[in-house]
């Protein structure tokens, strides 16, 4: 297997008085596909410029495979890496972009540098365009030739930081498949940098969440969804809705809560998510996802529903979404997800019940912020 | 041209906007463009073409062989022209290979110094070519700067003869020029991104190969810019070798002025001023050809 693990042990990078990177450590299994998301300014880009050697961590070690590259100058590091902005050799043809990395370690006769390049054009499916200047290439090819020349000397490592920004939907998603279907043949360890959660939880193995340059939490991409940390990372992988609520009780290893308008459900407390539990009177924020709130007629003699009113509803192929205004809590507006035909016709200011199952909420405390 | 301002000005006239009626909501039709532009190409044709036509009318007032004919007889003017040539092109690469590196400290260093390294290049550039002239003078006389420095050392124990010899002319005009050669080598460091060095880097070169594989070809357009620049300039360089250059090294701009102030022969100065500007328009199209030989480049800028 080409793969080799990464290992980042306590990394720190700090850029004067500010960090961009804090009490970093992550271990990644060879032949691995992780992703690495976080808002703007997370730390992304600057945690893949300190392992591709760029930039020197102020502290910590790098780890591939055996050695220590904390302080090995990028070029003796083995690392292919693929540019937001693909960073082509414009003066350079396809061919002689694939065939740099070659040339540069000499290992091979020309002969076999010939032919290795004529493979990896194949594999990205652009045998005809060898000639071309990277100006002459469409986005997505350039994108492809960026990959080519990072997979042909056969790097343990791959880093990928944002390869797809500047692709259009549809692109994006091809080349999503292309790319993990290009790593999965080649087996190289791939950190991936995105800041679209909904590409990383595609394409993943695993994927890690950055906030303020920490890392937040690692885990598979269901994991992640169903399982989040924190209401940060809850609120940043996928779409999710946060309701306020206020803890009364305890009940067998449940916690009791009071929602808007007097509603009184159970919440199942989950392992690792909070440790100790509050304590009774505690404010909470119960996080659920658009799937997991049903709707259903409002009957103004039940006193122990939530009440919401319609605000749009938004038909969108396979689902109806539908945002929906809590009655007594003005400030809280959920987002409803459906499939299509299940539920009847509703509009603007149409009176509804809310319907929250405690068993697909997840509590966490209600001092966090919600992230920008 | 273009600006919505002046397209709601436009309507305010009636009769009048149906000539200037705009294909789309900022697009002009042809003929109000070419209407438009008229101003300025009449200024252009009045202030450049007119007197170079002038020009070279003049050259041929008193027949072919008055002036062009006897450019041609005597080797005198063919050696200077030779001369000027080579002076250019010398001070040309002298400038490019003094220039590159300190384009290249001014791209790359941190503010604080690359705005010490930009004053240093673009005070002299403010700075009068007399007075940057007269400066070479004091170094390099029988009893300047340098003679004596050499003396003292024990270099030497007679002074050299620097002042009025082509390599003074050369050096001063070396000087000169920097600038012209430093701003766009300097220009296309700067706007060149660090990820084709940390690509070339990524891949396995070391700082040597990542430079001469990647930014010095990448920099060549800047470098042909400096190069066409400081090349056309030095052919037509008046002050600087009038001022430091000797009887001996004779130039073209010299030869002119000569013609022109102390002979009045015109129609002759007119002649060689003619070749000179076809010689130049030469080099100008043999640069651009090179350039654009070099694929590949269009998305560098
Ligand atoms: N060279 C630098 N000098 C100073 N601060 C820097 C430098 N590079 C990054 N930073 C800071 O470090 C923090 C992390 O930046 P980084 O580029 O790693 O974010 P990112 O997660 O890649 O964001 P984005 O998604 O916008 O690309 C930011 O606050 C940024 O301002
Ligand atoms: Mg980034």
């Amino acid at each position: 297997m080409i793969g080799q693990k990464l290992i980042l042990s306590s990394i720190e990078k700090r850029y004067g008085e500010a960090w961009a990177v804090r009490e970093f450590n992550l271990q990644v299994a060879p032949s691995e596909f992780i992703s690495i998301v976080g808002p703007s300014g997370s730390g992304k880009t600057s945690l893949l410029t300190m392992i591709a050697g760029f930039e020197m961590p102020s502290a910590g070690t790098i780890r591939i495979g055996e050695r220590d590259v904390t302080t090995l100058a990028p070029n003796k590091r083995d690392i292919g890496m693929v540019f937001q902005k693909y960073a082509l050799f414009p003066h350079l043809t396809v061919r002689q972009n694939i065939a740099f990395p070659l040339k540069m370690r000499s290992r091979l006769t020309r002969r076999a540098l010939e032919t290795r390049v004529e493979e990896m054009l194949l594999l990205v499916q652009l045998e005809d365009y060898g000639g071309r200047y990277p100006n002459e290439l469409s986005g997505g090819q350039q994108q492809r030739v960026a990959v080519a020349r990072a997979l042909v000397f056969d790097p343990p490592v791959i880093l990928m930081d944002e390869p797809l920004g500047a692709l259009d939907k549809k692109l994006r998603e091809d080349m999503q498949f292309e790319i993990k279907r290009i790593q999965e043949r080649h087996g190289a360890t791939v950190i991936y940098v995105t800041h679209d959660q909904e590409e990383a939880l595609t394409m993943s193995d695993r994927i890690a969440v950055m906030h303020q340059g920490r890392l937040q939490q690692v885990d598979t991409p269901e994991q992640l969804y169903r399982q989040p940390i924190s209401a940060f990372v809850a609120d940043f992988i996928g779409t999710m809705n946060f309701v306020p609520a206020m803890k009364i009780a305890e009940r067998a290893g449940k916690d009791v809560v009071r929602l808007p308008g007097d509603t009184v459900i159970e919440v199942d407390r989950r392992s690792g998510t909070r440790s100790p539990g509050e304590p009774v009177g505690a404010v909470l924020r119960l996080a659920v996802r658009p799937e997991h709130i049903a709707l259903g007629h409002w009957d103004k003699n039940n006193s122990s529903t939530l009440a919401g009113v319609v605000e749009t509803s938004i038909f969108v192929g396979s689902a109806q979404i539908v945002l929906v205004r809590l009655k007594d809590r003005a400030d809280v507006v959920l987002r409803v997800q459906r499939p299509a035909g299940e539920i009847a016709r509703l509009t603007r200011g149409d009176l509804v019940e809310v319907k929250l199952d405690g068993a697909t909420m997840l509590a966490f405390t209600g001092e966090e912020r919600r992230a920008a | 041209m273009r600006t919505s301002s002046s397209l709601t000005s436009m309507k305010a006239l009636p009769g009048f906007a149906s000539l200037f009626k705009p294909r789309s909501a900022r697009v002009f039709s042809p003929a109000a463009s070419w209407l438009l532009v008229m101003p300025l190409l009449a200024v252009f044709a009045i202030g450049f073409l007119y007197p170079l036509a002038k020009l070279v009318d003049l050259s041929f007032s008193e027949g072919i062989t008055a002036t062009y004919g006897r450019l041609l007889d005597d080797p005198l003017y063919a050696d200077v022209l030779l001369t000027t040539a080579a002076v250019a092109l010398s001070v040309t690469m002298a400038a490019i290979l003094l220039g590159y590196p300190v384009a290249y400290a001014m791209a790359r260093a941190r503010k604080r110094t690359a705005f010490i390294v930009a004053a240093c290049v673009f005070v002299p550039l403010w700075t009068s070519v007399l007075i940057r002239s007269y400066a070479w003078i004091v170094l390099l006389q029988r009893n300047g700067i340098v003679n004596t420095l050499l003396i003292a050392t024990g270099l030497t124990d007679q002074p050299i003869k620097m002042l009025y010899t082509q390599g003074a002319v050369t050096l001063a005009m070396t000087h000169v020029l920097l600038p012209f050669v430093i701003l766009p080598i300097f220009s296309v460091l700067r706007t060149l991104p660090d990820d084709y060095i940390r690509a070339a880097r990524n891949l396995g070169a070391g700082p040597a190969r990542a430079f001469f594989l990647v930014t010095l070809p990448l920099s060549l357009p800047g470098v042909f810019a400096g190069a066409t620049i400081c090349f056309v300039l030095a052919l037509g360089f008046y002050i600087t070798p009038a001022l430091v250059g000797g009887p001996g090294s004779m130039l073209m701009p010299t030869l002119i002025g000569q013609q022109t102030t102390v002979l009045v022969d015109w129609p002759f100065a007119a002649a060689l001023s003619t070749v000179l500007l076809i010689m130049t328009l030469l080099v100008v199209i043999l640069f651009r050809k090179t350039l654009s030989v070099q694929k590949g480049f269009g998305s560098v800028h």
